[in-house]
């Protein structure tokens, strides 16, 4: 009887082995659960470091090649992390790889993956593209006193070297950047806020425009310039020469037209893609003055898809000629960059009232420069402001327009 | 038969009762251990599952494989409610910007687990019939910050006279999730509780 007693012993025995093992098994596997959880949240912040890591060296470097750091370690893990150009661009790819190991034995089966592996990996890409002044709705290095009220709404992006001065509540929908922050108000930044954000003025961006002009486009010097626009085809006339008229392909391959030295003024509907601009050494030239409607044949916010791209680009002030023509509101239709001045309307004070400046595009200037004034909200003199905002210059950008020299991230996977 | 014999046969049928009794006893205790081990188990791999696919997805708001097809990063957050969320990204890597929705169903939904209080989470890519979570979920806690890191109070205001959506401010997201076992034992549910306390999506702040 006592070696049936042994028996019962041994079975009772071996029931309550296994299910120990399987209890330990579950403990064992919960626990392996949590362990590569931990692991993959480990890759992916020393991949997305490795990202930042680079990503900051493109922007500080623009003029570097490519660099790769391979097989780093860094806290538990490594990493591998390089940057790339992608072909028929001028985009640059950052790829980061980080990888930890979760200290398990190889024979356990990694979750989601089904993969036998003591390692996990993650997997960070960044895209970065050479930044255009022409993306900003608004661009300015010095604010002076101007306030931003309640009544203002900014579509697209906006960035000032100075300080942003708010009154009220404004809301601005495009990204804000700012180099020295921001006072009063309470404003609604509903595409996002950074302060800290230095992006000067590039003063190389003018000289390169006279290279590619006499490259490939138009290249004039030293007497008056007058451009009228007549869709695809463009009238000049310069100095004292006669009035020529020829399509725009043909006046400036390239798509960019120079006056160097003098005054230039433009007019006229358009359709195609163009630069204009006016550059000088000296204060008293590189103007231009807008003469009468400058606008799009084809206007990107009726008809989607519409190509027709206006850049004006000067040293100096960019002015709204008082005439008959402007006393009536007036459409610009363009990305607007000037270097040490700013854009705004000929004797913005003493001429009458002249209605709206409807501004579909961007305006990047040194100093804001006056419309008109007011009394209240009573327009006693010049113009009115109603800028919109063209979308397509957040992908888009007239020929050989202004560039800030820097890059900025485009798309970021992780 | 003598009496050692009856004195083995009464040993015997001591051991054996004292080993069944030990038996009994513990198979009561084991079973307890058991079912609670494997729940923990259950609900903490759950808990990894749901977290891994919820994250990927909020960390591509405002993704597009093709940069240049998707500009408005203003308006990429569609709605957000203290348990909902919809917002676009390239889920699928087609170059086309999709709507994602997170939403939570009712407690009702799911009367055949004894769990009172755990309710379905759905997942829907734009037009498609949404796909239920149920494992478990007892809490799925949205909270909502503007750029400046100041924590959005519901309902949160979509800016409606935007060019294509709804902007509504948000830039930072923080999600509270805790999954409960659908069973109990002596009603005590494993429990697993994760919070993500700041996750932004890179996109929002691209350009």
């Amino acid at each position: 009887m006592g070696k049936y007693a042994l028996w019962v012993v041994l079975g009772v025995s071996f029931t309550l082995l296994m299910l120990g093992r399987n209890m330990s098994r579950s403990a064992t596997d919960a626990y392996a659960n949590y362990l590569v959880y931990n692991a993959r949240t480990d890759a992916h912040n020393i991949a997305v470091s490795a990202a930042n890591t680079v990503a900051n060296w493109v922007f500080l470097d623009t003029t570097a090649s490519n660099v790769s750091y391979l097989n780093k370690t860094l806290s538990n893990g490594g990493y591998s992390v390089w940057s790339a150009d992608i072909g028929g661009t001028n985009r640059k790819l950052i790829t980061s790889v980080a990888w930890v190991k979760t200290n398990l034995p190889t024979y356990i089966t990694l979750p989601y993956t089904g993969t036998q592996s003591d390692t996990v990996k993650d997997t960070v890409k960044v895209i970065l593209q050479p930044s255009g002044y022409s993306k900003y709705a608004y661009y300015s290095v010095i604010e002076g006193t101007i306030n931003w009220i309640s009544s203002d709404t900014i579509w697209g992006p906006f960035h000032t070297q100075d300080k942003i001065t708010i009154s009220g509540s404004p809301t601005y929908y495009g990204k804000v950047t700012t180099n020295k922050g921001k006072s009063g108000g309470t404003p609604r930044f509903l595409g996002g806020y950074q302060a800290g954000i230095n992006i000067p003025l590039n003063v190389k961006s003018i000289a390169t425009l006279r290279d590619v002009a006499k490259a490939a486009g138009r290249y004039f010097y030293k007497d008056s310039l007058r451009l009228t626009f007549k869709g695809d085809s463009i009238k000049w006339k310069f100095g004292t020469k006669p009035d020529t008229t020829r399509l725009i392909s043909v006046f400036a391959p390239n798509g960019v037209v120079v006056l160097d030295s003098n005054i230039m003024r433009i007019s006229g509907t358009m359709h195609g893609r163009l630069t204009v601009a006016s550059v000088s050494n000296s204060t008293n030239m590189g103007r231009i003055f807008i003469d009468d409607n400058v606008q799009y044949t084809d206007d990107p916010r009726i008809i989607p898809g519409a190509k027709n791209i206006l850049g004006i680009v000067a040293t100096n002030e960019i002015y709204i000629t008082e005439n008959s023509a402007n006393n009536n509101n007036i459409n610009v239709h363009a990305a607007i960059f000037s270097l040490n001045q700013g854009f705004g309307a000929q004797n913005y004070s003493s001429r009458p009232v002249s209605g709206q400046i409807y501004l579909l595009g961007g305006i990047t200037q040194k100093t804001r420069l006056a419309v008109g004034t007011f009394s209240g909200s009573t327009i006693t003199a010049g113009f009115g402001k109603s800028y919109k905002y063209d979308t397509r210059l957040y992908t888009d950008s007239p020929p050989y327009f202004p560039t800030t020299g820097l890059y900025e991230i485009i798309s970021w996977l992780e | 038969m003598g009496y050692s014999t009856i004195l083995d046969v009464i040993g015997a049928i001591i051991i054996a009762g004292m080993v069944s009794l030990m038996a009994i006893r513990t198979n009561g205790t084991i079973g307890k251990m058991t079912y609670t081990y494997g729940n923990e188990m259950t609900v903490q791999k759950n808990m990894t599952t749901i977290v891994r696919m919820i994250e990927s997805d909020l960390r591509k708001i405002g993704y597009c494989a093709e940069p240049d097809s998707f500009c408005g990063q203003t308006w990429t957050i569609r709605s957000a409610g203290k348990n909902n969320i919809t917002f676009l990204a390239d889920i699928d890597f087609d170059k086309k910007m999709d709507t994602v929705k997170y939403y939570i169903g009712s407690k009702d939904s799911l009367k055949w687990t004894s769990n009172p209080r755990d309710f379905p989470l759905y997942r829907r890519i734009n037009s498609q019939t949404p796909v239920p979570l149920n494992i478990g979920l007892t809490q799925f806690d949205f909270l909502f910050y503007n750029t400046f890191g100041d924590s959005l109070a519901f309902p949160i205001a979509t800016d409606s006279t935007s060019m294509a959506g709804s902007a509504t401010g948000v830039f930072s997201i923080r999600l509270t999730v805790m999954l409960e076992s659908p069973y109990a034992w002596d009603n005590l549910y494993a429990y697993s509780y994760w919070r993500q306390l700041r996750l932004a999506s890179r996109n929002l702040m691209n350009r």
